[in-house]
């Protein structure tokens, strides 16, 4: 933390989403939080780039993505860790993405991700993740349960329906 | 806020919210969390960032 603190900062305005965001007005209805529109914000964000700390961890070429986790656990042993998607580390390594620690000019608050979160511009907010403490770097594409199964957004609305109607 | 779900904590944000300034401020911001156990306080003293590595041990960015 204190290196965090340390280092060169920059901040970064971008506005984020819940992927989930206006799922209470889908019909037919949809599990999940039925949200309104309010599942959004803007923040000016400040934070480490994650490219930085991955040169500071000596991260070496060759690695594929990386996968990230936070302070959250489920209540049951059998729950997945919810390990947030793997995302493409060259991205990572140009510095599009941010470890956030402060918020609006404040340290994060606690219910938005202290002390580490994040920030992704321009990717949903499933991504930015809250009270970071895992980076694991991949040497090949993830295949934990959130990545592979949970959080797919189907190329054709209700297409993963019709094609279980054709298997049954 | 409105509570969609106490546990893990879903908070919306209100939408006239958007109305007052282009920034939402920190206490009317959304909250979404996935799993249900989330911890109520973080010490910053002892918190750690764990990098892993493939085919290298774990390291840790903590330059104290």
């Amino acid at each position: 933390m204190s290196w965090c603190g340390n280092s060169s900062q920059s901040k970064l305005p971008p506005s984020t989403q819940c992927s989930g965001n206006s799922r209470g007005f889908f019909s037919p209805r949809v599990a999940g939080g039925q949200w309104a529109n309010g599942a959004m914000g803007n923040a000016l964000w400040r934070g480490v780039r994650l490219k930085d700390l991955l040169d500071r961890a000596g991260v070496k070429p060759g690695a594929l993505q990386v996968r990230l986790s936070g302070l959250d656990t489920g209540i049951i042993p059998q729950t997945p860790n919810f390990m947030k998607a793997a995302r493409d580390r060259s991205r990572a390594r140009r510095g599009k993405s941010w470890s956030l620690m402060h918020m609006n000019g404040e340290p994060l608050p606690l219910l938005n991700g202290f002390p580490l979160r994040l920030v992704v511009p321009g990717w949903y907010a499933t991504y930015w993740v809250k009270m970071l403490d895992n980076i694991e770097v991949l040497d090949k594409p993830d295949d934990n349960f959130w990545t592979t199964k949970a959080y797919l957004i189907p190329d054709t609305p209700f297409s993963q329906r019709m094609c279980q109607g054709r298997r049954a | 806020m409105l509570l969609q779900r106490t546990r893990p904590p879903l908070l919306e944000t209100p939408f006239e919210v958007f109305d007052q300034g282009v920034f939402t401020p920190n206490d009317r911001f959304y909250v979404r969390w996935h799993l249900a156990n989330i911890p109520t306080s973080v010490d910053p003293a002892t918190f750690r960032l764990n990098i892993r590595r493939p085919c290298q041990t774990t390291g840790f960015v903590d330059a104290r």
